[in-house]
Parts: structure tokens; sequence; C-alpha cells
């Protein structure tokens, strides 16, 4: 009896093992073979690129018809008449120039000819212009970038073409940087026939760019195929597949079980992962620029940090390049100043460690006074970057300084009761990450540094400098856009010694791939996206 | 005709549970600290609101109307079928729930059943085999599935199966009954353990019944005696626990649905609750409590009719 039902388990375990390897064939099985489009000349030509290339990213890259966009501008879907160059300096895309008048008030703008979206329709002034009547519907969700015309394009009055390649715009009042605030998504172009009577999508996304949109299922994944027809240089490979996988380390273990080829989108693979697939051959891991800062917010407006010395002093005793090698494996810059290093307006500021000098400070501001800090970490935040140690890191600096009596205690927040905390005051550090809004910092800028400004009081940072608000007040009115690069640069000098709050690093985009492919680099939202993307076997 | 109006009764018990249990979530969603407001407005592209404009997006949202209204409007737009739509990605949330919810089942039902073939079986197994080195073993397996956390479990299964060996997917539901094994058995791991003693120590309970003896007297075989008359007399509470599992099971699938990539119910509200979107929280707690209840009232039948002397009194099982 006993015998019996040892053999029986023993059968039934290896009957499961059996049945579960016949199943377990890879499900992206080679379909039949056929070369690179005809006129490709990569490496890769002689490889058969028809096969599905999959990649897996935290979110939908096709959120669907009531997102703004439909599908993330990385896929190559659609493009904008705008787009950027390496220096993050505005550069042409379906727009080849554009001009405006003394006061910034007119901006024209000249059309590329030849260009047709995927469904055959030529690109034309009529069909800018009927994006921007379906822009004045919303302001239109999105999980990329929110499209509101009132922000991107404030008072505008009105847009009219002069001829089949030439839109004019007009706005109640000038706008020196609109090229910036039309970067990428700012001035995404569709054909209008894909859009419905509310100006969501009414299906697939109809674009000019090299790919198409031909399967998506919400939360599951989405399929991309090669637009023969593209305007520009085609893509290589055929058809992508973007999986979501929301958990960091299902999406790593997919890589590493070859059911992916690629990792992509905003933490695609955290910085412990890439290093420990960094020397593997079989992996490719590829570094680029993001918009991301680290900041470490602190409230400004209680002791000990309402002394712009306490605040010094924390940041020269921090050792930024510490905190990156230890914690972050390396990738990340240290940051000296406000603005990201990715913005066009951005001025090098020194990064300095001096922990005598930082400790010094301390000690003038607190002395041996018991002073006990809240240093808050919101859990959005500390689950995609090592906060935890990069926190317990700073408590050890600031309750091991000779002569001080400081006890830091650390708390996990969700971030809504966290800002809540901090609009409050009841804090006195916090870890949050800040991107780059819009391609013009002036809202940055506003938020974090004007006295009135939202993040200023939501962040409870207390800033004040009646010098930062002349200047603020004077760029919102600016029409030069040179005087303005000079007023961001100033705000950037004012606040590498003012400390409104404490840069710790500019993040770094890292991303992964299967050496079974070639081509995928990190970019920050660039057009290349995945065309240059194909099999190297 | 007694059971019919026992469940017509149980159906009815249904609206003051729904209704407790929806102004439950609306009050829990509206005392957390935490306002969608700011996150509506940065998903239209304003980053930095002004006060007007957080006024406003209140308004738009209803949430500058008195508590009591908010919940009534909800309420009444539930009664004729619509959850409204979802603060983040404007969605009707009906029809997003009803989209997900047969996946959600799905995961919910594999796991409901592994935990009970292999709960049970575990359990006869280890009366089978009792006091040998099996029953040591299967016990020992039973506390340990009992102690492991299930988000710990289900990497550690996407390791072993899905990048070791290569024979189940690591995420996602393309590969038909393979992508559900994994998602299944790390959810029901500590209810198989929970199952598999209980059935021990109830099987073990009847053995020692005077039935049993005679049954034993009159030369039917120890097979026999375990399983035609010890084990479905010691099936109800096993029902009941059972029953209760689903409850767990549709808790715990928040997590599990997040790690295996699973767009079912859990992982809808687990992002509902990061963004405090309102409408999605409730209307997933009213498709879930609906579900559960329902799921409630086919255990009490089956107690019917695994026990025939249990009977229909009045109404009241």
């Amino acid at each position: 009896m006993k015998k019996r039902a040892l053999s029986l388990l023993l059968s039934a375990a290896c009957a499961l093992s059996l049945v579960l390897s016949a199943c377990g064939g890879d499900a992206a099985a080679p379909e039949a073979s056929s070369s690179a489009p005809a006129g490709t000349e990569t490496p890769a030509a002689a490889v058969d690129q028809t096969r599905e290339i999959v990649f897996a990213a935290s979110r939908d890259q096709c959120p669907g018809e009531q997102d703004a966009y439909y599908a993330s501008m990385s896929l190559g879907v659609w493009e904008p008449l705008i787009t950027k160059d390496e220096s993050n300096q505005p550069a042409p895309a379906l727009a080849t120039s554009w001009e405006h008048n003394e006061d910034a008030t007119v901006w024209t703008f000249h059309l590329r000819e030849g260009v047709t979206f995927s469904n055959g329709t030529p690109f034309n002034a009529d069909i800018v212009l009927a994006n921007f009547d379906r822009m004045k519907k919303g302001p239109f969700e999105s999980s990329f970038y929110g499209l509101n015309i009132d922000t991107i394009y404030p008072g505008l009055l009105s847009w009219e073409k002069t001829d089949d390649y030439t839109v004019v715009l007009t706005f109640e009042s000038g706008q020196p940087l609109l090229d910036y605030t039309m970067v990428n998504y700012g001035s995404a172009i569709f054909e209008p026939s894909c859009f419905a009577e509310d100006g969501t999508f009414n299906g697939f996304p109809i674009g000019t760019g090299p790919y198409v949109v031909t399967e998506n299922v919400l939360g599951q994944y989405c399929v991309i195929e090669r637009n023969d027809n593209y305007w520009g240089t085609p893509g290589i490979a055929q058809t992508f597949r973007f999986k979501v996988i929301p958990d960091a380390e299902t999406r790593y273990t997919a890589l590493r079980a070859g059911e992916v080829q690629g990792l992509c989108d905003l933490g695609a693979i955290s910085p412990s992962q890439a290093a420990e697939i960094a020397d593997d051959p079989a992996y490719n891991v590829s570094v680029g620029e993001s918009g991301i800062t680290h900041f470490l917010n602190v409230n400004g407006g209680a002791f000990p940090f309402n002394d712009v010395r306490m605040r010094e002093g924390l940041s020269l005793l921090i050792d930024r390049q510490t905190i990156i090698d230890s914690f972050y494996n390396g990738y990340g810059i240290p940051a000296g100043g406000f603005l990201s290093y990715t913005s066009a307006f951005y001025e090098e500021q020194p990064v300095t460690y001096d922990p005598e000098r930082g400790m010094e400070l301390i000690r003038e501001v607190v002395g041996d006074q018991p002073v006990e800090l809240r240093f808050l970490l919101p859990t959005v935040d500390a689950n995609r970057y090592p906060y935890q140690e990069e926190a317990e890191y700073i408590q050890a600096l600031l309750e091991n300084n000779e002569g001080t009596n400081i006890t830091v205690n650390i708390q996990l927040m969700d971030w809504g009761p966290c800002k809540e905390e901090m609009e409050a005051g009841n804090y006195s550090l916090c870890l949050k990450i800040q991107g780059l809004p819009s391609a013009n910092p002036f809202s940055l800028f506003k938020g974090f540094l004007y006295s009135e400004g939202s993040t200023n009081i939501t962040y409870g940072l207390g800033y004040h400098n009646d010098h930062v608000d002349e200047l603020i007040d004077e760029a919102a009115a600016c029409l030069d856009a040179g005087r303005l690069a000079e007023i961001y640069t100033e705000l950037q000098e004012i606040s590498a010694v003012d400390f409104p709050n404490i840069p710790v690093l500019y993040s770094q985009e890292v991303v992964a791939s299967s050496s079974q492919i070639t081509g995928y680099q990190a970019t920050v939202y660039g057009l290349t996206g995945f065309t240059q993307v194909c099999w190297a076997e | 005709m007694a059971i019919l109006q026992y469940i017509g009764r149980r159906l009815l018990m249904l609206i003051p549970v729904l209704l407790g249990i929806s102004l439950a979530a609306f009050l829990l969603g509206r005392i957390a600290p935490g306002d969608p407001v700011d996150d509506a407005l940065f998903r239209i592209g304003i980053e930095f609101p002004t006060e007007e404009d957080r006024a406003a997006m209140r308004t738009k949202l209803g949430l500058d109307k008195p508590l009591p209204v908010q919940y009534l409007d909800w309420l009444g737009d539930a009664l004729h079928g619509g959850l409204g739509r979802s603060y983040t990605g404007n969605q009707d949330i009906a029809q997003e729930l009803m989209r997900r919810l047969p996946i959600t089942l799905k995961v919910s039902l594999a796991a409901l059943a592994v935990a009970v073939v292999f709960g049970v079986g575990g359990g006869v197994l280890m009366v089978a085999c009792r006091g040998t080195w099996l029953d040591t073993v299967l016990k020992a397996l039973s506390t340990l599935l009992l102690s492991v956390p299930g988000f710990w479990l289900a990497l550690f299964l996407i390791t072993v199966f899905a990048e070791w060996l290569h024979l189940l997917p690591t995420s996602g539901l393309d590969r038909g009954i393979l992508s559900l094994i994994l998602p299944a058995v790390a959810l029901s791991a500590a209810n198989i353990g929970s199952t598999s003693r209980v059935t021990r120590g109830n099987i073990l309970a009847q053995m020692g019944e005077q039935y049993i003896v005679v049954a034993n007297a009159k030369g039917i075989s120890q097979r026999a005696v375990m399983l035609g008359h010890a084990f479905r007399n010691s099936l109800v509470p096993i029902i009941t626990l059972v029953g209760n599992y689903f409850g767990e099971i549709l808790g715990g699938s928040t997590i599990i649905e997040n790690i295996f990539a699973i767009p079912g119910l859990g992982s809808y509200v687990v992002s509902a609750i990061q963004n405090r979107d309102y409408p999605v929280i409730q209307g997933y707690v009213l498709v879930t409590g609906t579900t559960f209840v329902l799921i409630t009232l086919a255990i009490d039948l089956l107690y019917i009719l695994v026990n025939p002397k249990i009977r229909v009194q009045g109404g009241e099982a």
C-alpha cells in the first residue's frame, strides 16, 4: 500500500514534468525565413528580420484610445513637428524650419513636403490645422505627457495656413520659447480620420512614423509592424511586440529566460540587475541620458533647515559619488545644480564634497542641543530606487557628527500622505525625483523657486528670495529668448548657493537587451526609436 | 421549494451586505490621506497647478460636494448599472471591471482547484501513510507552504520554472493553461498547507468514531472505511474552509497579478489605490463583494449535496 502510493506519486511527478516539457517550447518560434527589406544596408541585412522581437516594459506602450497620443513616441508610430537634437535643442521633424516675429506673437512653420501617413494620406498644412482643432477639444490625459493646449500653446488665438506647407500660429502674448515647449509630445501629428468626435482616438492611431500599430490588448501587449511606405529611412525589423510586465523582478527574469529580447521604458532594469549582466556577453546594457533628478527636499520653513548653513552643510557632507557607486551601481551623475543636465538651458554647477566644512556649518546651526529630524521616503520612489539605503547613509552622516546631538527617524510613506505631511511642515527631509515636464524649464523654476510656487508650497520648502521672485516675474513677461536663457542661468547659480532643495544625483536611463538583437540604445524619447533595432543572428 | 426560498432569502441579504461594504469602501477611501486632484491635473499636463486649477478639477471630479451627496450620487449610478468613469485613463469602470473579472476568476478558480486537489489529496495521503516518513515529510511541507509568503514563492517559482528550466512562462496569459500554473500555485500555497492539515485531522477524528469501529467489525477494508465513511463525513468543515479561501485568494491576487503581469481586478485596484481613483476602488469592492457572497452561497448549497443530514428547514440551512 505504502510502496504503491509512493510509486504513484513519483509517476505523477514524472508525467507532469514530461507534459510541461512538451508544452513548454518557445512560443515565439521562428517563422518562415525572409530577408531584410530591399535597400536596407545594415550588418543584419542577411538575417531573417521577419521574426517578432519582444520587449517588456512596466507600463502599456500603447495606452489606447483614451490616451492623448495612443502610443509612446518611442514606438515610432507618430512623429512631431519639432523634435530635439543631441544637444537637446529643438530640431526639425515634420516642420523643416520656423521663425517668429519680433515680439514672438506670430510663429510661422514650414512643413516637410513629400511625407505621407501610413494609410497613404499626404501630410500638409490642413492636417496640422486639424490637429490644432483636435487639441482645442482637450485637455487630453496621457500616461506620458498630458496634452493641454493652454500649457503648451498659452494664449493661442488662431492657427491658419498661408499655403499647403506653411502654418501660422498667432498668440495673445509673446512666446519666445515656443519651439522648446513644442518638442516631441508638444507637437504630435496624427491623420485626422483617426480622431473620434471628442478628440480621443476611434481606433488605432495613424501617423507618419516608421511603424504602425496592428494589435493592442490593454494591460497585456501591443504589436507594431514596419511601415514599408515610410517617407524616411525605414525600420529594419518587421515586427515588435511590447509586453506589459509591471514587476521589475519578473521583467528581468523574462529577459534571462529568453522570453523577451529587451527591456524598455522608464525603470526598465534596476541598477543592481544591470550590474549583474553588464559583463555577460549574452546581454547588452545601454546607458543613456535621463531627465530625472534625485532631490533631497528640506523643510526650509522650520528649524534647522530654515538656516541656509544647515542646507549647505548637509550638501557638503554628502559624498554623491559614494551614493552612486554603492547604491546605484555606478549608474548616475553627481548633481550640483537644480536643472537637469539634459535641459538645453543646463549650466554646470560645482559639486562640492567637503565633510569637514559641512560638519562645521551644521555645528554652527544646531550646536549640541538635541535635534530630531523626520526623514520621509515616498514608497512610489523607494520601490524604484535604493532610497532606504541612501537615507540610512544620510542618517549616519548626520547622527555621527561630532559635537552635535542629531537623531534622524526614517519613515516610508505612501506619496499621498507624504505630500500632506510635507505641505503641513511635518517633516525635515524627503528624497524625491523630479523630471523635466517641458524643454522650457520656466514652470519648473516657478514651481520650486517662486515664493508662491505650487511645489514650493506643497513640498513645504519654505523657500523665499526676493531677487529670485523678481527674476521669475521678469521671465514670465520676457520676449527675448537670449535674456530668458540668462535668467535661467542666474536662477541655477542662485539655487546652487541657496539650496531651496539639495540635488543629489542626475539619473541615467539604463536599458538591457539580449545579444540576439542589436541596435538597441537608451535614448530620451528620440526619433530613432526602434528603427535601428534588429535581429543580430 | 424550500431550497428556492432559501436561495431567494440569501440573495435578498446581498443588498444590505453590498450597501455596507460599498459604504465602508467609500468612507475608507475618503478618510485615507491623499488627494487625487494633483494626479488628475498632472495627467492633463498641469504639473505645477494653481489653487484655481485644483478647485476646477475638484469640481470636475465631483469632490467638492458633501460626502453624503457624493455617496448617493455614486449609489444612484450604480443602481442604474453604471459605475462612472475612472480618474485615470477615463475608462468606463463597469466595462473595465467586467473585462477583468473573468481573468481574475480564472486565476482564482485555478488556485482554488490546486488548493483542493493538493490540499485534500495531501491530507488523505498523510492519513494513509500515518506514522511513516512520508507523513512526516508531508507535514513538514504543509508547514513550509503555510509559512512562505506568496510573493516570495511567486518569484522563486518564476526563477526555477521559467528562468532555469524554461518549462513555464514568467508572466502574462498568452500561453493558455501553462500561464495559469505558477500564479495558481503561488496563490494557493498557504491554502494547500492548511487544507492538508485540516483534512488529516478531520479524517483521523472520524476514524475514532463508533461507526468506524462497527464498519471495521463488519470486515470492510481499511481503504473503503477511510474513503467511504471517514473522508466523506470530514468534508463539511473542509468545504467551509475552502469557501473562505476564495476571499483570501481574491485578496491575494492583488499582489500575485502584479508579479505575473495578469491584467485582472487585482492589478487594476492596486493602481487605483496608488492614484486614489475612488470610483474604481468602490466598483472593485462592489464586484468582488458580490462575487464573494455568491460563492459563499454556492458553498452553502454544496453542504446539502455532501451531507444529506443537513436539510433546509424554513429557509435556513
